[in-house]
């Protein structure tokens, strides 16, 4: 089941009244969301509480959505749709076309050019981020740094991952699950997440 | 040194999650973990860890707009809402249904129209040596009891019919002898009776 497939079960578990399914898919998004919105809102509260109330529109608007484009696809316009609204609202000129178009919702290579819309705070709890993962990703262990990269940045398959490392299938999962609980405890302080408080 | 992590105290169903994340599980597995993802707190901590990890990974900007209570306040906003049903979404395979059916329609069709309706009308085609054998039992001649039966039958219609023509003859339209028509009707049957 692809990533695409999971979030569209999550989605018709929500349509079937499972509201904890849609919890899932904040959890899953709401970080690109507020990158999103950080283009268009400077302020960080305010993005915040324009995202809350994109996510809460999602909801409403969730009985139409029968899975002809992306979840996160369809999010995106909401997002945006919702930040010209609050814009309007607010007396403040809304983008006459979304500066960053569909295409780019699907990807996170905006990083380098962003980050004079970055205040102080953010960028330097960026910082913070960056050398957490750079911290865990030297820790690890050869063959599950390799095995992580080639998944999460290379997008190889599990399939693809064991015939690159010469190893069998279980043994990828087992490597690259091992490197995200790694990475996971590295990233808790820096993001202010205990064990037992919720990401 | 690289030091191993220890992550002896995870669950299984963790493994399992990191495989959901990557696709990398059947889609009969993947809806009991979503099941049990939406009711384990514990659980769902780990769906959000591994979630940050991959935005940390892919873009350090990203990751740091994690904000741990936004989650928890747009629970509680969802919460307050009503719950939202909708009719069962429409499966992924309806246009392929839409366009397949009426071809297997035509082709059903057309196949009973070959295998069944054809070899049919050709069986039942009559050959002339079967139509003589179908035709022959009718065209026996009758016995002489039923020939006489018959003939009695014909003369007391015969009979009905005049007096009933008789009746109504006033009532027949024109026609080149209207007047005739029944006296000549029964003057033949008469003979035939005979």
């Amino acid at each position: 089941m692809s990533e695409r497939d999971v979030d569209q079960q999550l989605v018709q578990r929500v349509q079937r009244g499972e509201k904890a399914a849609f919890d899932l898919l904040v959890i899953k998004y709401q970080r690109k969301i507020f990158r999103l919105l950080s283009r268009l809102i400077r302020d960080q509260a305010e993005v915040e509480d324009v995202a809350q109330e994109a996510f809460i529109k999602a909801y409403r608007a969730l009985p139409n959505f029968r899975g002809d484009s992306a979840f996160y696809t369809w999010l995106y316009r909401i997002a945006i749709n919702t930040a010209k609204n609050w814009l309007v609202s607010q007396g403040r000129r809304a983008p006459t076309s979304t500066e960053a178009d569909i295409e780019e919702a699907e990807t996170f290579d905006d990083g380098e050019q962003l980050r004079d819309l970055n205040t102080p705070d953010a960028m330097l709890l960026t910082k913070q981020v960056a050398n957490a993962v750079n911290r865990a990703i030297e820790q690890l262990p050869e063959d599950l740094k390799t095995a992580i990269v080639l998944r999460e940045l290379e997008g190889l398959s599990y399939e693809e991952i064991a015939e690159t490392m010469n190893c069998p299938i279980g043994t990828v999962r087992s490597r690259i699950f091992r490197a995200r609980e790694a990475i996971a405890e590295e990233l808790r302080p820096v993001l202010n997440t205990t064990k037992d408080q919720r990401w | 040194m690289n030091k191993v992590p220890v992550v002896a105290a995870a669950r299984p169903e963790c493994e399992r999650l990191s495989r959901l994340m990557d696709g990398e599980l059947s889609p009969d597995e993947a809806n009991r973990l979503l099941e049990s993802l939406c009711v384990d707190t514990e659980l769902r901590s780990h769906w959000a860890a591994y979630h940050v990890v991959g935005d940390a990974l892919r873009s350090h900007e990203v990751a740091a707009e994690h904000s741990a209570a936004f989650c928890s306040r747009v629970a509680e906003a969802i919460s307050r809402e009503p719950t939202v049903l909708a009719p069962r979404a429409a499966t992924r395979g309806l246009p392929l249904r839409r366009y397949l059916a009426p071809g297997l329609a035509v082709a059903a069709s057309v196949a009973v129209i070959s295998f069944v309706a054809v070899p049919l009308l050709r069986t039942t085609a009559p050959t002339p040596s079967v139509q003589q054998a179908t035709i022959q039992p009718s065209i026996a001649p009758p016995t002489a009891e039923e020939g006489a039966r018959r003939a009695a039958a014909t003369v007391a219609n015969a009979r009905a019919m005049q007096a009933y023509l008789a009746a109504h003859r006033e009532l027949t339209t024109g026609a080149a002898l209207p007047r005739a028509t029944p006296y000549l009707r029964t003057t033949t049957e008469q003979a035939e009776a005979r």
